[in-house]
């Protein structure tokens, strides 16, 4: 009896440690204006973004279990943050609930590879925050909402 | 390596139990998106398959356990099974390795198996993602460092005590499933075995 209890007591703290991890994406809506800016960021280069920034830049569209999202291309983006897509190792984006999903310089140079801003109905909802990726045709995890920082390795 | 009717209906009883909990509550771990969900799959997964190893300490018999749960992870519906396939195959064959070391299915012999057998979940995605998925290393390794940055709450810049961190939770998990399993095969041959003596008495009576 002792020795199950022995056993019970470490799964559950094991099971504990191991629910301690963020899930996937974010499911608390983060409000306020640290959520409704983005920061793209690498190295000794820093840029932050708020929506109005992102669209004075050139916009795209891609679409995302059924729901087509208008936003900048990654690597329009990270251009515009003074990177050079071509030297990228990965990219990371970073949700607001400290979620994280690593790209391949392949996926987030990809023309359809956008961060969105706003849906073709309307804007983004709550549970997406004020920016998303949205990475078509890949697994939801890596369709990161919440978003609110890139983090770019060279 | 020859097994007889009874031994293998034993190991199809083992991996189909294996199968069934990789089925069900793989696919709900993945619905509910449990963090390391591949992992915990893994030491349930090696409890059983040790549990049948002790039961039946037959050499080969925890690969072929793996081999059937396996064969049965392909009904899974509506999930991704070729990498859980190859991950089953995996540990069912690395745990047979380490037991075919200790020779015997001994209590250390059991612990190392389901440390081992678990501590390779860690690896499998380096394995497995650049085949199936393309993914390249780095990100992979990106990816490892992320998870157990959330799990320890630290930095992912420091990779050495995250590294020995996932390392550690990995052989403690499969130590325990190693565990549960000396326990319960232990208590499931005692039974049998006296199950039988029983049979065998009524039978001279």
């Amino acid at each position: 009896m002792k020795k199950i209890s022995t056993l019970l007591l470490v799964i559950a703290v094991l099971l504990g440690a191991c629910s301690q991890a963020a899930p996937e994406g974010s499911s608390v809506p983060e409000s306020g204006a640290a959520a409704s800016v983005l920061t793209v960021k690498g190295g000794d280069l820093e840029k932050t973004y708020s929506v109005e920034d992102l669209q004075a830049l050139e916009a795209a569209q891609a679409e995302f279990k059924g729901v087509t999202y208008t936003g900048v291309q990654l690597s329009s983006l990270l251009r515009d943050a003074g990177f050079d897509p071509a030297q990228i190792q990965a990219v990371k984006a970073v949700a607001s609930d400290g979620f994280t999903a690593n790209y391949e310089p392949e996926l987030a140079n990809k023309a359809d590879t956008i961060v969105a801003y706003a849906t073709v109905d309307g804007g983004l909802t709550a549970e997406d925050g004020a920016f998303r990726m949205v990475l078509p045709g890949q697994e939801g995890r890596l369709n990161v909402r919440q978003l609110v920082e890139i983090q770019v390795i060279q | 390596m020859k097994f007889n009717t009874r031994e293998l209906v034993t190991m199809a009883v083992f991996g189909s139990l294996w199968g069934v909990v990789e089925i069900g509550l793989g696919s709900l771990f993945h619905v509910l998106d449990i963090p390391m969900s591949g992992t915990l799959m893994a030491a349930i997964g090696l409890s059983i398959a040790l549990t049948g190893r002790i039961f039946l300490p037959r050499k080969g018999s925890t690969f072929f356990t793996g081999v059937i749960a396996s064969i049965l992870k392909l009904f899974s519906i509506g999930s991704v099974v070729i990498a859980p396939m190859i991950g089953i195959l995996s540990e069912a064959l690395i745990a047979e390795l380490v037991l075919t070391l200790f020779r015997r299915p001994t209590r250390p012999a059991v612990l190392a198996a389901g440390g081992m057998g678990v501590l390779y979940t860690l690896l499998h995605p380096f394995i497995t993602n650049p085949i199936l998925y393309g993914r390249g290393i780095f990100v992979i390794w990106l990816d490892l460092l992320d998870r157990g940055a959330r799990l320890f709450g630290l930095d992912s810049g420091v990779w050495l005590p995250i590294v020995l961190g996932l390392a550690g939770v990995h052989l403690i998990l499969g130590i325990l499933a190693g565990w549960i399993a000396w326990g319960v095969g232990s208590a499931l041959r005692t039974r049998f075995a006296g199950s039988h003596l029983m049979m065998q008495n009524s039978y001279k009576q």
